[in-house]
């Protein structure tokens, strides 16, 4: 009886580490942070979108929370936030491979192009956070330019006419990130 | 080298410069040609009353061939309305830079030439407006290997162009330097050759540029520098010779003196040669320490000097002399001649000619001393009625130790240096000297010196 209770604890003890160890465990990939150049270069190789690297542990599970800090801008002088001032993550949600992203209204001060490269940064980021194929963006009962929500995928984003590879949504990378 | 690399810089700026010029050219044609293109097919895209795929598809078609690689058009959101490339880019939202700047109402023109593959990469985009709203952009990308490869083509050209004239330039240079050098070389060993004493060194340059008459320059000097010696020499050999004449004279005297029994009268007469003999020499030391003076001084602390005063004085110092001669002396002076000099070269100068017109005249003559103004000049003639001096002496009158008639010029004291002190004294003062001549009616002397009125400032 005492050597099974013996047993017993150690077993406990050792999944009570292996689940310590799994829950401590680092985040292995740094998350990509997508925003607009601060400066466009027309050298036809130069993407108007590019990420920077910040260290995500910790938000691996709250992913709205991780956004929240996204849409506080760069930390790069390179890149520059093309998001309106408090914009904040309403509602996260996935149906099937689709990501649900609900946005607060200030969202809906963007239109046309701006509003356009704001959806492609959001979707590129979260799309390098989760696996997932798509992003839906809406912002409430607000129709986004006429739109009732933007949705964006992997190969939706064009950033540069390289003939050979029109399709893309890999930014390059800022160097000067973090 | 600094010549080379000067060139160097110069042309390769030159290669630059035109380069840019010829890619700014074809830029400009360039961006006309096809901003005119995006421009006519946002026009015709306007016409239509609902802008989406099937209209912009049909307009598109409707037009004739654009000749561009790639033509896209957007929506005002950058969503891809058509492509040239095919339809599967439609829907996708595109964020080329250039569609960027025209959805957000610019046109836009960019290029980019690639040197290793020779190409133009020309973009353009410009937004299409309907009723003052922006509803999309046209965007427009060509390759242009022609462009590229004539940009190309031209960029070599320059560039063997630059390389062969500067090749040119350094063998010119190299070879310009070389002969440069050695003529140069030549000029140093010639002043090396004149340096150790060699007046007779003559550099013979050829040609017709600076160097040249450099090197004549030099022979010139050298000439002079020859013949100022051999003055020296020449000098020096005279001024030898008319020494040891009256030291001669002593010695012999003295030796007759002591070694034959003469009479007190015959010794007291060989003393008094001896002393006119040690006079001769005084006056000749004298005259000759005057030149010497005469050659280094270059007329510092010369002041106004009424000449009649002093010309007045040289006659009453030598009036005692014209009567034992039985000369007279005449003269006609005007008051009013200042000049700029030394008041002892002045005296000097009248005194040599006065005493030469008392020595070398006949007795019984008359020797006129005249002092008049003319315009700016003051005029000093001394004319006396003596033997003269022979045509062919008198280029040599002024010669050092020169003398027309040597006996009668020993006899009378001459030192051969009085008229050469004269000619010098006189260049030394700003002034020129004349003589006219002609044997046995006399000598006239003419100096003549810049007036220096009062009014004027002292230079």
């Amino acid at each position: 009886m005492k050597r099974l209770t013996i047993v017993i604890l150690c077993v406990t003890l050792l999944f009570s580490l292996a689940g310590c160890a799994s829950e401590t465990k680092p985040h292995q990939k740094p998350a990509a942070f997508y925003y607009r150049t601060a400066e466009v270069t027309y050298d036809g190789r130069s993407s108007i979108i590019r990420y920077e690297e910040r260290e995500s542990a910790g938000y691996e599970s709250d992913i709205p929370k991780l956004l929240n800090l996204y849409f506080r801008g760069p930390s790069s002088e390179n890149l520059r936030s093309p998001f309106p001032k408090n914009l904040e993550v309403v509602g996260y949600s996935t149906l099937g491979p689709t990501v649900l992203l609900e946005l607060s209204d200030e969202f809906t001060q963007l239109s046309g192009i701006d509003l356009s490269i704001a959806s492609a940064c959001i979707a590129c980021t979260i799309l390098s956070l989760v696996e997932q194929e798509r992003v839906q963006i809406s912002v409430a009962d607000t129709p986004l330019d006429g739109q009732s929500y933007i949705m964006l995928d992997r190969s939706s984003v064009l950033l540069l006419d390289l003939m050979e590879d029109t399709a893309t949504t890999d930014a390059t990378t800022d160097e000067t990130t973090q | 080298m600094l010549y080379v690399c000067i060139t160097f810089a110069v042309l390769l700026f030159l290669n630059i410069y035109c380069s840019a010029i010829i890619q700014q050219l074809i830029y400009q044609g360039k961006e006309a040609s096809m901003l005119e293109k995006a421009q006519l097919t946002a026009s015709e895209i306007t016409n239509n009353d609902v802008v989406n795929t099937s209209t912009v598809t049909t307009t598109i078609t409707g037009m004739d061939s654009l000749l561009v690689t790639r033509l896209v058009v957007t929506d005002h959101a950058g969503k891809v309305l058509y492509d040239s490339l095919g339809t599967e880019s439609v829907g996708d939202y595109a964020f080329f830079p250039e569609i960027v700047s025209a959805l957000n109402g610019n046109n836009i023109f960019t290029w980019n030439y690639h040197s290793g593959t020779s190409t133009m990469e020309s973009r353009v985009a410009t937004p299409i407006v309907s009723y003052g709203t922006l509803i999309g952009c046209v965007y427009m990308m060509e390759f242009d290997i022609n462009q590229g490869t004539l940009i190309s083509s031209l960029q070599k050209n320059i560039f063997t162009i630059t390389l062969v004239l500067e090749i040119c330039v350094t063998l010119f240079s190299l070879a310009f330097s070389q002969v440069f050098s050695k003529r140069l070389r030549r000029i140093l060993s010639s002043i090396r050759i004149i340096r150790s004493g060699d007046y007779s060194h003559k550099v013979f340059m050829g040609g017709h540029d600076e160097l040249t008459y450099l090197g004549n320059e030099f022979n010139d000097l050298t000439d002079r520098l020859q013949a100022s010696q051999r003055i020296q020499r020449q000098f020096v050999s005279d001024a030898s010779h008319e020494l040891k004449t009256p030291l001669a004279s002593i010695k012999l005297l003295a030796d007759s003196i002591l070694q034959n029994d003469m009479d007190a009268e015959t010794a007291r007469e060989f003393v008094a040669d001896i002393g006119n003999e040690a006079d001769r020499l005084t006056r000749m030391s004298e005259k000759l320490l005057s030149l010497t003076r005469v050659d280094n001084e270059y007329g510092g602390n010369r002041e106004i000097v009424y000449m009649a005063p002093t010309v007045r004085r040289v006659a009453r110092m030598l009036r005692g002399v014209a009567q034992k001669n039985n000369i007279t002396i005449q003269l006609e002076l005007e008051n009013d001649c200042p000049i700029l000099i030394l008041e002892d070269d002045l005296y000097q100068i009248t005194f040599n000619l006065v005493e030469n017109g008392i020595k070398y005249n006949t007795p019984g003559g008359q020797l006129t001393v005249s002092l008049h103004r003319e315009e700016d000049n003051a005029i000093l003639q001394v004319k006396d009625t003596g033997i003269g001096i022979p045509a062919d002496a008198l280029e040599h009158i002024y010669e050092r130790f020169y003398r027309v008639d040597k006996a009668r010029s020993r006899q009378s004291g001459g030192s051969g240096l009085g008229l050469a002190i004269v000619r010098d004294t006189v260049s030394r003062n700003d002034g020129q000297i004349h003589v006219t001549s002609a044997q046995g009616n006399g000598t006239i002397f003419t100096v003549i010196f810049p007036v220096f009125d009062t009014g004027e400032a002292l230079l």
